[in-house]
């Protein structure tokens, strides 16, 4: 359970932060 | 490695150019450069924060040593994040009050005086000039070990990328690329133990696979050995350069505070995928060196197509914090030493011209030792040690509870950074104490006395640190 669980929850923890980065930078670094 | 992976890694190292390029535009000042003008909302830093601690010891250190000792090493290195919740719960908020600030100097200046600024400014720059060469030999390893490229090539190929978009676009490249990287590392590290268990037959055979003691929370430790090992964790990175100067970019406390927090939490979960990727080595490859854990499981079990993303996320793991420590051996030389000592009328474009230069200067020299004399990196590896026995104490009782008084600051710092250095490298760590914990208990000792006889103050609102100092 810990073994598949811990790495899914890392994948999607990770992709959820990485589109919020994505949306930062369109807003902060190719839209200014 | 097949032609598509090496696509994928090539396409990897022109995203980073790429970001690199975008992000030179939003250098105007040197707070953009340091501190990217505190615009850094807290998803970002978190991403940043997470993609500049892991690094090669959290990833291949970590598999590598779970696959020798068991969850037992994992356990001890537990402490760093529990480290990065404390500090990112009680320390981070703090920092966002020193206006202006941008180094670690900033602020024990502020408390402690000018002499404190260059001490701090010195070790820092020595502290971050060590993590920094290791970082570039981590690159020419995972070059030569994954990709059969001679380390030198490995090196210079992988470095000089981190030095371009560092020296060009400074701590807005670094965070930028920071975030692509934690993509990489966060979901392909963890891809890569899911096939491996898949690969080993599942959880409950890996758990038969390996000894009983890998999987027991002491293993074979003595607890003398994992308290040691715990306390190394738990305090030999707190609030280095770059950790610290990447909580000044945030814009308030909040977002210091929870970016700080969640990337803590973050990397027990991280941990435990690095470790367990150890294990999976263990169960399938178990008369291979500790330290080819990971490779080993990469270039056997990962499928192609994938092999060279999941490089990609080794090489992120130690480019993003290559890049993150070049970015504060920079600043932190110019704002801390340059600046207050030698050209205090210095203009603003010209500190971010020199902070340019520096970077591209450190860089250069980072590979070249890294190639030819990796015994200087050895070397300024030792100052790692002297980090935790020499600031943090003088600079938490700072930010927390505004203890102000030169003379125990500057007596605590030298006091605790002596007794480390005599206790490590001339006494060899006699009774089993650690360098770290000796200096460390000195630093407390002499503060305190030193405190009590010569005076000083205590004022929790710090004043705000003038711009340019």
């Amino acid at each position: 359970m810990l073994l598949y669980g811990v790495p899914i929850l890392v994948i999607v923890v990770t992709l959820w932060v990485g589109y919020l980065g994505f949306k930062f930078y369109v807003d902060e670094v190719i839209k200014k | 490695m097949e032609i598509i992976d090496w696509v994928f890694l090539g396409l990897y190292f022109a995203l980073l150019i790429v970001i690199g390029v975008q992000t030179i535009r939003r250098i105007e000042t040197p707070e953009d450069f340091a501190v990217a003008g505190n615009r850094i909302i807290w998803p970002v830093f978190f991403g940043s924060l997470a993609a500049s601690f892991l690094g090669g010891g959290s990833s291949l250190g970590n598999a590598g040593e779970t696959f020798k000792d068991g969850y037992v090493y994992m356990f001890a290195f537990f402490a760093f994040a529990i480290q990065t919740v404390l500090v990112g719960y009680f320390v981070a908020p703090r920092l966002k009050r020193y206006a202006n600030a941008q180094t670690v100097g900033d602020i024990m200046e502020n408390h402690y005086g000018s002499t404190a600024r260059l001490l701090t400014g010195i070790l820092s720059v020595a502290v971050c000039a060590g993590i920094l060469g290791a970082q570039a030999l981590a690159v020419g390893t995972i070059f030569n070990t994954i990709l059969g490229v001679s380390t030198t090539v490995g090196i210079l190929i992988g470095m000089s990328i981190v030095v371009l978009y560092s020296t060009f676009g400074g701590v807005w490249a670094v965070i930028q690329t920071d975030m692509l990287q934690f993509v990489f590392l966060g979901v392909f590290l963890p891809v890569t133990l899911i096939i491996g268990l898949i690969k080993v037959g599942g959880p409950e055979v890996l758990m038969t696979s390996v000894p009983n003691a890998h999987l027991s929370f002491m293993g074979t430790w003595t607890l003398g050995l994992f308290v040691s090992v715990f306390l190394a964790f738990l305090l030999g990175e707190t609030l280095v350069p770059p950790y610290t100067q990447r909580a000044f970019s945030t814009p308030d406390p909040a977002n210091a505070r929870k970016g700080y927090v969640m990337s803590g939490i973050f990397a027990f979960f991280f941990f435990f995928v690095s470790a367990s990727i150890g294990l999976v080595a263990l169960a399938l490859y178990p008369n291979i060196a500790p330290d080819q854990a990971v490779p080993t499981v990469v270039k056997n079990v990962v499928p192609v197509g994938l092999v060279g993303l999941v490089v990609a996320a080794l090489l992120a793991v130690v480019m993003s914090t290559a890049s993150s420590y070049l970015n504060s051996i920079a600043v932190v030389f110019v704002k801390d030493i340059y600046q207050p000592f030698i050209n205090p009328n210095v203009s603003a474009s010209r500190k971010v011209w020199l902070e340019r230069g520096l970077s591209l200067v450190v860089g250069g020299a980072a590979i070249l030792f890294a190639v030819s004399v990796p015994s200087i990196v050895d070397a300024l590896l030792y100052s790692y040690a002297l980090w935790a026995p020499t600031i943090i104490i003088p600079l938490i009782l700072a930010v927390m509870w505004g203890f102000r008084s030169k003379p125990a600051a500057l007596s605590a710092i030298v006091a605790g950074g002596v007794v480390a250095a005599v206790w490590t490298w001339v006494l060899n760590e006699p009774f089993g104490i650690t360098g770290l914990v000796a200096g460390l208990v000195v630093n407390v000792v002499v503060f305190a006395v030193v405190y009590k006889v010569a005076g000083g103050e205590r004022r929790s609102a710090p004043v705000a640190v003038s711009e340019g100092k």
